[in-house]
């Protein structure tokens, strides 16, 4: 069945974990791949690694691993995510694996040894690269919660002078708008954005 | 990744200039690799690739629990 998801998803993450049917049909599946396709294709490359002895998967491999697994994410029904038994990262580590299992199942693996059936179930350790990747992928949820709650303006000072590097005395200039205003502004964007990371959906995947 | 840390840690006047340059480099950081993304050519093949999986879903052997 085709999926008609809305085109927009602000605080993703907080949608996400909104529980029930009606958290998920409001994140779009395109916002989701854009913001977490990083730390899935580590997730891939380290499952493959794992059960195939250290070979390395082709560009193609890990693609289309990441595509069943958001494309997963987004249809299932009865072994959808449900914040109750864990944290999103964790779920997401067990389905990309179960993809690349499935994957190297229809392939066979490089190396021929047999997948028994604890494979889908043998995880390897998360990464540094992989805890980088997944880090990155919150805080540009966080940064896309921060533009959907504070007014536009003070994001798009905040947006300038903290993310772009363009100084504060230029984009002053620019706005027309004393100097001062704009620290002002990132000030109160900051704090808005300590709120927001200490809400439960971004502590409970904060931690390693 | 120490931005989590230390946004999540007290107020923001208790960072050191050190922290607050590494705070803003993480910050700028994700937000850049979100940027790059809405444009990658990568993302956008995997895109059509799920939606081709979404509008004909395949049968897995394997379903996973959050467990």
């Amino acid at each position: 069945m085709p999926a008609n998801f809305p085109p927009t998803s602000l605080n993703l993450l907080t949608k996400l974990k909104a529980g029930g049917e009606e958290g998920m049909w409001q994140v779009s599946w395109k916002r989701f791949l854009e913001l977490y396709h990083e730390p899935i294709e580590v997730i891939a490359r380290s499952c493959y690694r794992h059960h195939t002895g250290g070979h390395e998967p082709l560009s193609g491999f890990i693609e289309d691993a990441v595509a069943n697994t958001v494309a997963d994410f987004f249809t299932r029904g009865q072994h959808s995510y449900d914040k109750s038994k864990g944290r999103l990262r964790t779920y997401l580590r067990v389905l990309t694996n179960a993809r690349v299992v499935d994957l190297l199942r229809k392939e066979r693996p490089i190396d021929r040894r047999p997948l028994d059936d604890t494979t889908h179930t043998s995880l390897p350790a998360e990464s540094p690269g992989e805890s980088d990747a997944f880090a990155r992928s919150l805080l540009a949820s966080l940064v896309e919660d921060l533009r959907a709650s504070i007014p536009l303006r003070q994001f798009e000072i905040f947006e300038r002078v903290k993310l772009k590097h363009q100084s504060p005395q230029f984009v002053a200039e620019d706005l027309g708008i004393q100097r001062a205003m704009i620290d002002r502004n990132i000030h109160k964007a900051m704090t808005a954005l300590r709120q927001l990371a200490a809400q439960p959906e971004y502590q409970e995947e904060f931690y390693q | 990744m120490k931005a989590i840390n230390l946004l999540t840690r007290s107020s923001e006047s208790d960072l050191t200039p050190e922290e607050e340059a590494q705070l803003t480099r993480e910050l700028s950081d994700a937000y850049h690799m979100d940027e790059a993304s809405a444009t990658s050519r990568d993302v956008q093949r995997i895109a059509e690739k799920v939606k081709a999986r979404m509008e004909c879903p395949p049968v897995h052997d394997i379903e996973p629990d959050n467990a």
